[in-house]
């Protein structure tokens, strides 16, 4: 596990010092894109917990009661839509005065510390959406 | 002034973009300050889409799609 840091950090660190147009960034990119999906794959044959079919069927975690599920749900609808819609109308005006939400990231990943960071946080959520919450036997 | 400080201080999008993120930061730390029956988190709608196959590959194309675009396109 100390490896995979070390070895994922320095990654990051080196991914940090390529810009959006090289090759390099694009090969890499593409590279962990496939790399995760494979291991979501790998890792996750026979460990799903429910059937697509059933996905969004009892949906409601355990340790939530249903009146709060539903404010929940609803209160966390209007804030990401909210989010994902500003950001397209933003996207498709194209103006000074509405930045879009990747015109914010671009001031950070534009030093070679923040992008290598931003693609260290983007690598380890891709790994848990791809290895996280599996049941334990197959 | 000038950098993203002047541009905060003065387009309407990016007051806009400041009440949506403490709207999302404020609901979060609501969720965490609940209590037992708490409410539904961030951790809990990332475990909504990680429950099937079908969640499993829509969040990972969302994700590889923002990665392409954040790292290899656009800022």
């Amino acid at each position: 596990m100390p490896v995979a840091v070390v070895l994922l950090t320095a990654f990051a660190w080196w991914e940090g010092a390529r810009s959006r147009d090289s090759a390099a960034a694009h090969d890499s990119v593409a590279a962990m894109v496939v790399a995760v999906a494979v291991a979501a794959v790998v890792l996750g044959r026979g460990r799903q917990r429910v059937g697509s079919a059933d996905w969004l069927a009892a949906a409601r975690p355990r340790h939530v009661s249903r009146s709060r599920y539903e404010v929940g749900v609803a209160v966390w609808t209007v804030l990401l839509g909210a989010v994902v819609a500003w950001d397209l109308v933003s996207f498709i005006v194209q103006a000074h005065a509405l930045p879009t939400l990747s015109y914010w990231i671009g001031h950070v990943i534009r030093y070679r510390l923040g992008r290598a960071v931003v693609f260290a946080l983007w690598l380890g959520l891709g790994l848990y959406l791809a290895a996280g919450w599996r049941t334990e036997e197959r | 002034m000038s950098g993203p400080g002047a541009l905060l201080a003065v387009v309407p999008g990016a007051v806009v973009w400041s009440v949506l993120a403490v709207g999302v930061v404020a609901w979060t730390v609501a969720t965490l300050l609940a209590g037992p029956a708490r409410l539904p988190g961030p951790v809990d709608v990332v475990r909504f889409f990680l429950r099937s196959w079908l969640g499993r590959a829509l969040a990972l194309l969302a994700w590889a799609a923002a990665g392409w675009h954040v790292f290899c396109q656009r800022p």
